[in-house]
């Protein structure tokens, strides 16, 4: 009740007219920087940190934040309609989405995953308001034992949602894997396959492979066809007809449900987040092979999950005062350069900064909402425009955006490269999409899995030993045998319905 | 008529080049002054360069243009200052011991050299710390040393991962008090305060500015600073040699100009540099920041960095930490 009452003073804050103007700035470059490929709300956010110099420390976070979950609108976008993840979050996205756009739904797509991101950060929100501090010490149990499970458990999800055959699958996870290895060795700070280029000794950059994988690949392999066939023949509204209606609240809410519990926990990533929203309404589908031709729970799921991912990995930073992505990281060096400390002791020492912020979060997403309804109606309209003229503005597009990122030619090179590799991977049907998950995973893989080695006295034993690592291990290994299971048992049916024909 | 006109043109030319020479000698600068930033905006480093400059420019008259050029752990930075133009518009930030690190541990993959470099002026060393959480039975650094040698290879270290000067600073303490201890490497100090937090280390050794919210909020307690004197951010904690371990280990943030640029120049920035850092706007910014101060001038900064690469590389030698 007492943080009812203070939230409200927040209300009050965050509505002058000041901070409401600032609200709007933020959640619009925000919608921005996530439109545009190459810029993320990283670098959006860093961007503008300098400017945030002359306002007070409640209008900046208020302004900075908006950019960060601004971001997550507006990265749907470009996976929707030109297949170009904006950020590792938006990458499920595009399996569902694009085929949605290529129908004509594109409008559809956008407008529940508009509504989907609502509901999710608005309900995250709530979270943070009222059960955020006492749950954030739960989530410090995770250790690296229990991330390299949870990782690996987002692994196994992976394999069991792409494309028809396993083996292709596989082969993408794998070189994804080994993409994820270019840098340096976490167990021993030795560089490994830089092959003398001192720009991969960071690893390669995911906004680099995610454009040259989807983005470029995507124009390449459409050139090969006629380029005035296959346009959708009008536009279908932003409301998913009604016989949808029931299948996308269901998805949002469990995608709420997903991307609230990970944001909590410091270091998970909003890619897990929709990633097992995704694979989990793909499970309860009555129909689970009509995902990844353009199902609607596969965008409203995954969409819903990112956003509540955003508003919850607030928590942890307001609370611990720990960052729990790159770009929760930047907000953290707003917040110490307006001279506030983010931790435990925020909400006692400045309360109103707190509540403001979190009342503003209300809003944002409330502006959000009025701004993309209209607005996805324009965008969806992007699937009307010829090819001839789209195609070259994307590739203007994917490459202003990946050097604007560094002002590096060797960025451009490698998103260049990245576009061949995925052209060919198109040709031979590997999907992209396992790839680049495997990529995001399997850094993490590796990382934690050192960790786990060098805290653990019995190798290995550690991550079955603890709790939550160990119950995580064990529904990775009932994917498993239930995979397999039913592999065999198909193949006994198919080869039973062979006989018999 | 054409002869009128080269008349009249080339004094006219002559004059304008010769009001641009004593333009150089006198007023300097002209114009904004590039500042190269080797870690992204919002970072650490940036965070100090901006405060610092906002002030210097009080000093200069023209403003400073921060340009970040994050990548390769700063090498992508510090090779972009070394080649920069030499006209006395580019100068960058410069992180000790990292910049002195990098040509000695990945050899020629790095493009400079510590001698690119003129230092202007260090503004900040943030020393090195020892942390446990508030509740934590080590109090000392005497405390962890005697923990270590009674359960060897059994207590717990948080730290930034092989490569770092975190990692060379255990290993000369466990060289030095004869102690073996486990290193568990992460990714940044977030992930660090995190395994901390959750009990999944017993200690973790960062950088003091870095963790100061938590110890603020007393979750964690510092127990050894790695400057050569104690400092007002932690009052009271001693440092590492008062504690019994003779090392130190301090992260350093400065400015310096691309080798070549004009003594004249150089002399300039640093005297402004040296004013911005006496500047009461400053003195409060970086208290705010919880920045731990330490000026140095041209050389003193030039002193310090040969000193580092003389002993980065003595220790190199012996073998990669």
């Amino acid at each position: 009740m007492e943080n009812l009452m203070l939230l409200l003073h927040g209300f009050d804050l965050a509505l002058t007219a000041n901070n409401l103007l600032f609200c709007l700035i933020g959640v619009t470059v925000g919608q921005f920087v996530g439109v545009l490929p190459g810029l993320g709300p990283v670098a959006g956010t860093a961007m503008l940190i300098p400017l945030t110099y002359a306002l007070s420390p409640t209008t900046a976070v208020i302004m900075l934040a908006g950019i960060f979950y601004g971001a997550m609108y507006g990265g749907t976008i470009t996976s929707v309609l030109i297949n170009v993840p904006g950020e590792g979050a938006s990458v499920i996205t595009c399996m569902d989405g694009y085929q949605m756009a290529k129908q004509g739904r594109g409008g559809n797509a956008l407008g529940v995953a508009a509504i989907g991101s609502f509901i999710g950060g608005v309900i995250a929100v709530v979270f943070l308001t009222f059960l955020g501090p006492a749950l954030a010490k739960y989530a410090l149990k995770f250790g690296p034992p229990e991330f390299f499970s949870l990782m690996l458990f987002g692994l196994l999800l992976l394999v069991g949602l792409i494309g028809k055959s396993v083996i292709k699958g596989l082969i993408s996870a794998i070189i994804g894997m080994l993409l994820a290895l270019v840098g340096q060795d976490p167990a021993t700070g030795v560089d490994r396959f830089l092959f003398g280029q001192i720009e991969l000794l960071e690893g390669i950059d995911f906004v680099i492979l995610a454009i040259g994988l989807f983005g470029l690949s995507e124009i390449l392999s459409n050139t090969e066809e006629d380029m005035n066939l296959k346009k959708p023949e009008k536009i279908a509204g932003l409301i998913p007809p009604r016989s949808e209606w029931k299948s996308c609240i269901g998805a949002i809410l469990r995608g709420t449900g997903i991307g609230g519990v990970l944001g909590l926990i410091p270091g998970t990533s909003a890619s897990i987040a929709s990633l097992m929203s995704y694979s989990l309404e793909k499970k309860l589908s009555d129909d689970p092979s009509r995902f990844g031709k353009g199902a609607i729970e596969g965008v409203a799921g995954p969409e819903t999950a990112n956003n509540s991912y955003a508003g919850a990995a607030l928590i942890p930073l307001f609370t611990l005062g720990i960052p729990t992505s790159p770009t929760i990281a930047v907000l953290l060096g707003a917040f110490i350069m307006h001279g506030l400390t983010p931790g435990p002791l925020l909400y006692a020492k400045n309360p109103d900064f707190v509540w403001a912020v979190i009342a503003s979060m209300f809003i944002g997403n409330a502006l959000l909402l009025i701004m993309n309804l209209p607005m996805a109606k324009w965008w969806a309209k992007i699937a009307l425009v010829p090819y001839n003229l789209l195609f070259p503005l994307i590739l203007l597009v994917c490459m202003v955006g990946v050097y604007s990122v560094n002002r590096s030619l060797w960025d451009v090179g490698m998103t260049v490269a990245f576009g061949a590799i995925g052209y060919l991977m198109k040709k031979w049907q590997l999907p992209t999409a396992a790839l680049i998950l495997s990529f995001v995973l399997g850094k993490n893989i590796e990382f934690t899995l050192v960790q786990t080695l060098s805290l653990s006295d019995n190798g290995l034993w550690m991550l079955f030993e603890r709790p939550i690592s160990g119950t995580l291990l064990t529904l990775c290994g009932a994917i498993l045998i239930f995979g397999l299971y039913t592999t065999i048992k198909n193949k006994r049916g198919a080869l039973a319905a062979d006989e018999s024909a | 008529m054409k002869q009128i006109l080269m008349t009249a043109l080339v004094p006219a030319l002559l004059a304008t080049a010769a009001v641009s020479v004593q333009a150089a000698d006198e007023a300097y600068p002209q114009k904004p002054i590039l500042a190269i930033v080797a870690y992204p905006a919002g970072g650490g480093t940036d965070i100090v360069a901006r405060s610092i400059l906002k002030t210097a420019e009080k000093y200069t008259g023209k403003g400073f243009v921060v340009d970040n050029r994050p990548g390769a752990g700063g090498a992508i930075g510090f090779t972009a200052l070394a080649g920069a133009p030499k006209d006395g518009y580019t100068i960058g930030f410069i992180n000790a011991p990292t910049i002195v690190m990098n040509p000695i541990q990945l050899g020629d993959k790095v493009k400079y050299k510590l001698d690119d470099f003129v230092p202007i002026a260090n503004f900040v060393s943030d020393p090195g710390v020892f942390a446990v959480s508030a509740d934590s039975p080590i109090k000392t650094l005497k405390d962890f040393i005697d923990m270590a040698k009674a359960n060897p290879g059994k207590v717990k270290m948080a730290y930034g991962g092989p490569g770092t000067s975190e990692s060379l600073a255990l290993r000369t303490l466990e060289q030095k008090a004869g102690i073996k201890f486990r290193k568990i490497p992460f990714e940044g100090t977030a992930p660090q305060l995190t395994a901390l937090m959750g009990g999944h280390v017993d200690l973790m050794v960062s950088n003091a500015s870095e963790i100061f919210p938590q110890v603020e909020a007393k979750t964690l307690r510092v127990i050894a600073v790695g400057s050569d004197k104690q400092i007002d951010l932690y009052p009271g904690v001693p440092t590492y040699k008062e504690a019994g371990f003779d090392y130190t280990q301090v992260a350093m943030r400065g400015v310096a100009a691309p080798k070549g640029m004009d003594a004249k120049q150089i002399k300039i920035l640093a005297d402004a540099m040296k004013k911005a850092y006496d500047d009461p706007e400053f003195k409060k910014n970086a208290k705010e920041l919880h920045l731990p101060l330490n000026f140095m001038g041209p050389d003193d900064y030039s002193k310090e960095l040969k000193r580092q690469d003389t002993f980065l590389r003595e220790e190199f030698t012996k073998s990669p930490w």
